[in-house]
């Protein structure tokens, strides 16, 4: 579920918008998303609705759309904090985008979501994430999820 | 003292599964029975059955959406509450509902 190629470690961007780009820019360019500016704008459109920051410095962007092909989940973590939504005071560095298409089929990617959303609610976990020195150690980290869903879902 | 509740937000994605990890790591510290519903993307598990209601001392529905079979809880102390506050003011929230049932 989780791709190497999503896991970015130590960046610095300055604003949601610009982490929602960056990522953007990824997704099209391996083939997960196929309309960078609509994607975007769904994102946001959740965003609006009510902001994805969830406490203890993280934020879930999120959103089911057209744009996305297939389903995938990037991991960034920040070298700055940053303020994530002009309505709370929260600062951010750990965050996590998800993208669901439209029609998403598969039950196995909602399970990783649910089960990184449970897992992320514990200190030790984002104590690991913050702490991994570079983004192999991370994705193992975020990988070992994938695993033990693997196991349990036939 | 036993508490059940259910989790549910508007995507189903996250914040439902978030929520109930957090009401479930808070309830236990409190050594109190508990057992939280989902209600998300992946439909409804967890489930709470009649046995699980009749015994709650009381009720939390950290909902942000329209549930299933809230009449399940008729006649219990009820505290409704967003979503995102089960995971932001876990502890606030579950001294509220021990209030309730006094």
């Amino acid at each position: 579920m989780i791709d190497k190629q999503l896991v970015f470690i130590d960046l610095e961007l300055n604003s949601r918008e610009m982490v929602l780009d960056y990522i953007a820019e990824k997704t099209m360019n391996l083939g997960y998303v196929d309309n960078k500016t609509l994607f975007i704008s769904e994102t946001m459109k959740r965003e609006e609705m009510l902001p994805t920051s969830i406490g203890y410095g993280i934020a879930i962007p999120h959103c089911r759309s057209l744009a996305v092909i297939k389903p995938f989940i990037a991991f960034l973590r920040l070298k700055n904090d940053l303020h994530w939504d002009e309505k709370n005071d929260e600062r951010v560095n750990l965050i996590f985008l998800i993208g669901t298409p439209e029609e998403s089929g598969s039950n196995l990617h909602l399970k990783y979501l649910s089960n990184i959303s449970r897992k992320l609610m514990h200190e030790e976990f984002r104590e690991k994430l913050r702490l991994s020195k570079d983004s192999e150690v991370a994705f193992n980290l975020l990988n070992q999820i994938n695993e033990s869903i693997g196991k349990t879902e036939i | 003292m036993k508490i059940v509740g259910i989790t549910a937000c508007p995507t189903g994605i996250a914040h439902t599964y978030m929520a109930q990890e957090c009401l479930e790591q808070e309830l236990k510290k409190r050594g109190f029975e508990y057992k939280i519903e989902t209600q998300g993307s992946l439909g409804a598990e967890n489930e709470l059955d009649d046995d699980d209601v009749k015994d709650a001392d009381v009720v939390i529905l950290a909902v942000s959406i329209v549930i299933e079979g809230e009449d399940r809880f008729d006649g219990k102390p009820i505290l409704r509450v967003p979503v995102d506050r089960a995971i932001k003011d876990t502890a606030n929230l579950v001294d509220e509902a021990v209030l309730l049932t006094k």
